[in-house]
């Protein structure tokens, strides 16, 4: 599989534009929020989040751009795996900054430190710091939404994993400036715990989300039955090719693998079929999606 | 009908947030209301500024502005922040760099931290970390006074 099926060219075209449309606007909160974080922990989490949020769409795009490369003598089975790659890295930095922030905000819960949230000057007049960081917060949360939203059906049609758990993430971005706004008021109540408390729940979403992805990533490196999108169960098309396979071939072994979007078939048989096979015949007449079948290789037993 | 339900929450905590904006940020620990009400504001003041007139004067400024009388007790430094530390002081002037150690442990309000070498003692006041109301009525007095 080198080529990109002609039928999600478009898709794919929509995919790329909103995740540059990602880049931009996440670029845009990081900077925001960097320029009115001081020292509240639950800024820091978010704006970690934020900057985090970046990840997935630079590893779609940049996977992509890999996943129409030709197999090269050195990489013979070509590089749509670079996709789960990208997307086990990415997955890990998840979980150690989720852990990290997790670990930080607990010891200021625990060392009962009160955070400093001064005030500035904005035109000429006194204004309380806190208020402005509701403001960035509020800001970063429209954007991931809207995007989040518009991606979520573009990943399902292209089973695209990476897009499909940036989509989740940027969906319930809502509630990491929720958590935030939390903090940030809390502080201004005179609540000094608040801060530090929306800080734990933002590190809490933040490592739920990096292992959520790091399964999905694990079962695809280790040649896993294609996952479902949203979760770690099998897919519902492959086990409907499963299905459809078992009646062609009742003797064969049939083991499936993921390879990025695509499925890869191995058909161990006793004798390997003499009729001349198209790989459009196995996929199963009233299943969405042909494309996914990218290879069927016949395997012939031991006698 | 949700929508209904859920503009009404929206107005009340619209209103519960304006009301609060007047009074916010709180202290966590009431310095403000505390001085307030005891009518001193206690001040440490460290003894190498003791002889600058600039550090008295910050003193008296920030009482006049919250209208009480001032107590100025002096000692080092190293006494009067852990001092503050533990809420014996409201605040504690002398000359403190922007950089230093107990930048950690207490907060420095003063003159502007980008027009001063930040490892070259300034005259600053320091406050304790998250008394953010006092802080900032602190903050004014010195910004004016400098």
């Amino acid at each position: 599989m080198n080529e990109i099926p002609e039928d999600i060219r478009p898709l794919l075209k929509k995919a790329v534009r909103l995740e540059w449309w990602t880049l931009a606007w996440q670029s845009s909160i990081v900077a925001v929020m960097a320029a009115v974080l001081g020292s509240s922990a639950a800024m820091k989490s978010a704006w970690i989040e934020d900057i985090l949020g970046l990840v997935p769409a630079a590893v779609f795009l940049l996977s992509l751009h890999f996943e129409g490369k030709r197999p090269t003598s050195r990489f013979p089975f070509g590089f749509n795996r670079v996709n789960s790659l990208a997307f086990l890295v990415s997955a890990t930095a998840l979980v150690g900054m989720g852990g990290y922030l997790i670990f930080d905000s607990a010891i200021k819960l625990l060392a009962m430190e009160h955070p400093t949230i001064g005030p500035t000057q904005l035109f000429g007049f006194d204004v309380w710091m806190g208020w402005l960081m509701v403001a960035a917060l509020v800001y970063s949360v429209i954007p991931p939404v809207i995007l989040g939203r518009l991606k979520q059906p573009v990943a399902r049609a292209l089973q695209d994993k990476v897009l499909h758990t940036d989509a989740l993430m940027q969906k319930a971005d809502w509630m990491t400036g929720v958590a935030g706004v939390f903090g940030v008021i809390g502080v201004g109540f005179g609540l000094w715990w608040a801060d530090a408390l929306a800080a734990l729940i933002i590190a809490l979403d933040i490592t739920h989300d990096g292992y959520r992805a790091l399964r999905i990533a694990t079962a695809e490196l280790l040649d896993g039955t294609p996952r479902a999108l949203d979760s770690n169960d099998i897919a519902q098309d492959a086990k409907e090719l499963h299905a459809h396979l078992e009646r062609l071939y009742p003797s064969a072994v049939i083991r499936m693998r993921e390879s990025g979007r695509y499925i890869n078939v191995v058909l161990r048989l006793r004798r390997r079929p003499t009729a001349d096979n198209n790989s459009e015949s196995f996929w199963p007449p009233h299943v969405k999606r042909p494309w996914r079948l990218a290879e069927v290789t016949f395997e012939e037993a031991a006698p | 009908m949700p929508i209904l339900r859920v503009a009404h929450i929206g107005l009340v905590l619209g209103c519960v947030l304006l009301l609060a904006a007047c009074t916010f940020p709180r202290d966590p620990r009431g310095t403000t209301q505390a001085v307030i009400n005891r009518g001193t504001v206690i001040t440490g003041l460290v003894a190498s500024a003791e002889g600058l007139s600039d550090a008295r004067e910050l003193a008296d400024d920030v009482a006049k502005d919250i209208g009480v009388e001032l107590e100025v007790t002096s000692g080092t430094a190293e006494d009067l922040l852990r001092g503050l530390e533990r809420g014996r002081f409201d605040m504690v002037i002398g000359e403190f760099a922007a950089n230093s150690p107990w930048s950690e442990r207490v907060v420095f309000v003063g003159p502007d931290p980008n027009n001063v070498t930040s490892d070259f003692p300034t005259l600053r006041a320091a406050v304790r970390k998250g008394e953010n109301r006092w802080l900032a009525r602190v903050e004014a007095v010195a910004r004016e006074h400098s």
